[in-house]
């Protein structure tokens, strides 16, 4: 009897995480084939992109020896560079801060990973992220949280589309970090414990203001800081290098601290205030990916989450059409969200709902 | 599960290869009878040639055996017109080095060295990084469609202060064969030595060394000899070599470091059987070379031979698909049981692509998808009609999904 195993393509980064996901797929019978997407990175700075370095390229193609799967390195670069990078310093030129992995998953790695497959007759493609999915009768795939809820990536997963995720395999979701350790040190797998990097993979140096600098400095002019009553207090260096909220290193020359609590794009204008800005009450969302079907009910009660791993809000989501929603926050909050970030929607059962981009924040006035 | 019983059930790491090996101009395997002479000096006479005794002395003789067979494969005017090294990469290095630091310690400003655009990375990354340490100015030669620089440009880029001038006999990627002989009487002319990496050449073309240039570089494993051994050719008397890797006096000083003795010896054996074989050898790697072309120029539609049609290595076909990109389609390939290789990417932050594609003057849907398909040894008819609907389908497959 002779029979065709299901072959899977794995994304694998040399890290603990994708190394285990590969093994235990290859465990569990399917026909594995390791991939690991070459990203652009910004030259002249003697290091490569974070996430696929010639040593972890090295690493993970160690392990898929070990493993005894086979390994290709695939070229993702322009495709980065204009999916990802490109609109990340437009982004920034327009007053919105962005989140490159959030656009990346989708955009890169998932594409790529999936034409992979088509062009291989693979059914499925994985990856070593820590979310969990279920497939419901009609075959549609709903997305939870990991179990671990110190490693749960679900808020960068929420971007992936239904398509993508029913083709999507996750194998290490259902189990904690320290076992997913142990299976690596169990099988003695040669895989990295990589430090979570807060750098963006593609930038030489790890400073965003800089790398604008350099790439868009001609399009990125000093202008005035000023208070709320519109007095001009200081300098600022180009809108794109502050952030909502920050305080530190606006070089103004006043009795108490500043935050920046706006930017006037069309004025050219850094708005700061003594005090730190409202509470925040309400967050609108564009761009809105709904993980099933965008939601029956207009109005429902869920759980947000603004940033990755920050503290969940409870929320009122009201969905204004596919691509739209707004999040109406039931005790308002003081955390600094910046608009450009990444909202996920989650129901209390830990199930992501849907994801919408931050464009903009109603405070308490 | 064990991951030794995870390993047994793996292909990958299953001694009974299932794949088809199309990637002879990545390394061949040992030829049985290469194998069998190296055998007696891992165990039997595995001593150091530098001693004095017994042992070291049948060493030593198995060195100078090994020598006086490849200068004579070569046509060398004496076997100290010959030193071994590590590899053909080190070969280039010893090369190129000595020549731009001794121009350097005598005149304490940089020599200019002339390349041509299509170097291997053993030449090329070599003379950029002496250029960036400030020891010597690179100027590259341009490479026509084919592959091939151009005599003129040549005879205008040589200066009063070149060291040197360095051009691959043949090249890695597309096969081309480099006019040699015209090239070396430039440089002759105008009293310029003149290097040329014939890594790749030295494997599928007899040839007296000085007939195409002063200091050859050559190989073992492209070639059925074993990897990690190379040589530097001398075909002229010139100045001493300035070693960069020191020790002892092994090699007349020029490379220090015990010699590999069983490497030596399968490197002569390797060459030596090349010397019987190749009419037969060379006829039937062209055969299979000239069947890929054919079908692949015939039944698929935008791609086209990249190198020269005639100047080429006997064994190399070499391709570029518009619109697919050939990371892909090996991947697609070795899936399917047969390994092929494609060219080194550029390592240029402006252009993304093949180096060697874009040296040829193909357009950005093309530069991508450059595929070397190279027979040899074992290949068997069976494997190239199998190989060829295979890179068919790969190729209609992609541009599918990538449209």
């Amino acid at each position: 009897m002779s029979f065709e195993l299901v072959k899977v393509v794995v994304g694998m980064s040399g890290g603990v995480d994708s190394s285990v996901a590969a093994l235990l797929l290859k465990q569990q019978g399917y026909d594995v084939i390791g991939v690991m997407l070459k990203l652009w990175a910004e030259e002249g700075f003697g290091r490569e992109n974070q996430c696929c370095s010639l040593e972890s390229a090295n690493q993970a193609r160690s392990i898929a020896g070990q493993i005894g799967i086979p390994f290709y390195l695939m070229d993702a670069s322009d495709l980065f560079y204009n999916s990802v990078v490109e609109p990340f310093i437009h982004d920034y030129l327009t007053g919105l801060t962005p989140n490159p992995c959030a656009l990346c998953n989708p955009v890169v790695r998932w594409k790529m990973l999936l034409q992979y497959a088509d062009v291989l007759d693979a059914a499925f493609v994985a990856t070593g992220h820590y979310v969990q999915t279920i497939r419901d009768d009609e075959g549609r795939v709903h997305l939870f949280r990991g179990i671990d809820p110190k490693k749960d990536q679900s808020y960068i997963i929420s971007r992936l589309s239904q398509n993508q995720l029913s083709r999507s395999l996750f194998p290490i979701g259902a189990l904690e970090k320290t076992q997913v350790r142990a299976i690596s040190r169990e099988f003695s797998l040669y895989s990295a414990e990589k430090p979570d990097s807060q750098d963006i993979c593609f930038i030489g140096d790890g400073d965003y203001r800089s790398f604008l600098q350099r790439k868009a400095g001609d399009r990125i002019r000093k202008g005035a800081i000023v208070d709320e009553l519109g007095k001009m207090i200081g300098v600022h260096d180009g809108l794109p290098f502050y952030t909502i909220g920050q305080r530190k290193g606006l070089r103004i020359s006043a009795p108490s601290p500043h935050y920046v609590i706006g930017k006037e794009e069309g004025q050219n204008q850094l708005i700061v205030s003594a005090r730190r800005e409202p509470a925040m009450q309400r967050i609108l969302l564009v761009s809105c990916n709904w993980i099933v079907a965008m939601p029956i009910a207009k109005s429902f009660p869920a759980i947000a989450q603004v940033r990755y791993k920050s503290k969940p809000l409870d929320v009122i989501v009201t969905v204004e059409n596919e691509n739209t929603a707004s999040l109406s926050l039931v005790a308002p909050s003081i955390e600094t969200i910046a608009c450009g970030q990444i909202a996920a929607i989650y129901s209390p059962q830990n199930e992501v709902i849907g994801s919408g981009r931050i464009m903009e924040t109603e405070r308490i006035s | 599960m064990t991951l030794e019983i995870l390993a047994k059930q793996n292909y990958n790491i299953d001694m009974e290869s299932t794949h088809q090996y199309f990637d002879y101009a990545a390394t061949t395997p040992l030829h049985p009878d290469v194998l069998a002479a190296m055998m007696p000096y891992f165990q039997t006479c595995y001593g150091n040639p530098s001693s004095s005794h017994f042992y070291g002395q049948q060493a030593f003789l198995a060195v100078d055996d090994a020598r006086v067979s490849l200068a004579n494969h070569f046509a060398l005017n004496s076997t100290d017109d010959l030193f071994f090294t590590g590899s053909s990469t080190e070969a280039c290095n010893v090369v190129i080095r000595s020549f731009v630091m001794k121009y350097w310690l005598k005149c304490q400003n940089p020599g200019h060295l002339l390349l041509s655009s299509v170097e291997h990375s053993a030449v090329k990354e070599t003379a950029l990084q002496l250029a960036a340490e400030g020891f010597c100015d690179i100027e590259f030669l341009k490479v026509d469609r084919y592959g091939f620089i151009s005599l003129d440009e040549l005879k205008e880029k040589i200066r009063g202060n070149t060291v040197l001038v360095s051009i691959i006999a043949a090249n890695n990627e597309i096969g081309t064969i480099q006019s040699l002989s015209s090239i070396y009487s430039i440089c002759q002319e105008m009293g310029v030595p003149f290097h040329t990496d014939a890594t790749q050449y030295a494997a599928h073309v007899l040839f007296r060394a000085k007939d195409i240039a002063d200091f050859v570089t050559i190989a073992a494993h492209k070639c059925y000899g074993p990897k990690g051994i190379g040589a530097v050719l001398m075909s002229q008397p010139h100045e001493p070599i300035l070693p960069f890797v020191t020790g002892a006096k092994q090699e007349n000083g020029r490379r220090a470091g015990t010699q590999n003795v069983p490497y030596i010896v399968g490197m002569a054996k390797a060459y030596e059987i090349l010397q019987h074989e190749a009419p037969t050898r060379f006829a039937k790697e062209a055969d299979f070379r000239d069947q890929i072309v054919r079908a692949l120029e015939h039944k698929i539609s935008d791609c086209v031979l990249t190198g020269d049609r005639s100047q080429r290595l006997t064994n190399l076909a070499s391709f570029a698909f518009e619109n697919v990109d050939s990371l892909l389609l090996q991947s697609f390939l070795d899936q399917n049981g047969f390994c092929v290789s494609i060219g080194s990417a550029c390592k240029s932050a402006q252009k993304r692509g093949q180096q060697q594609l874009i040296e040829i003057g193909l357009g950005d849907a093309w530069i991508n998808g450059g595929l070397r398909i190279s027979v040899g040894m074992n290949t068997t008819q069976n494997a190239v009609d199998a190989l060829i609907p295979l890179i068919l389908a790969g190729v209609e497959k992609i541009r599918a999904v990538y449209q």
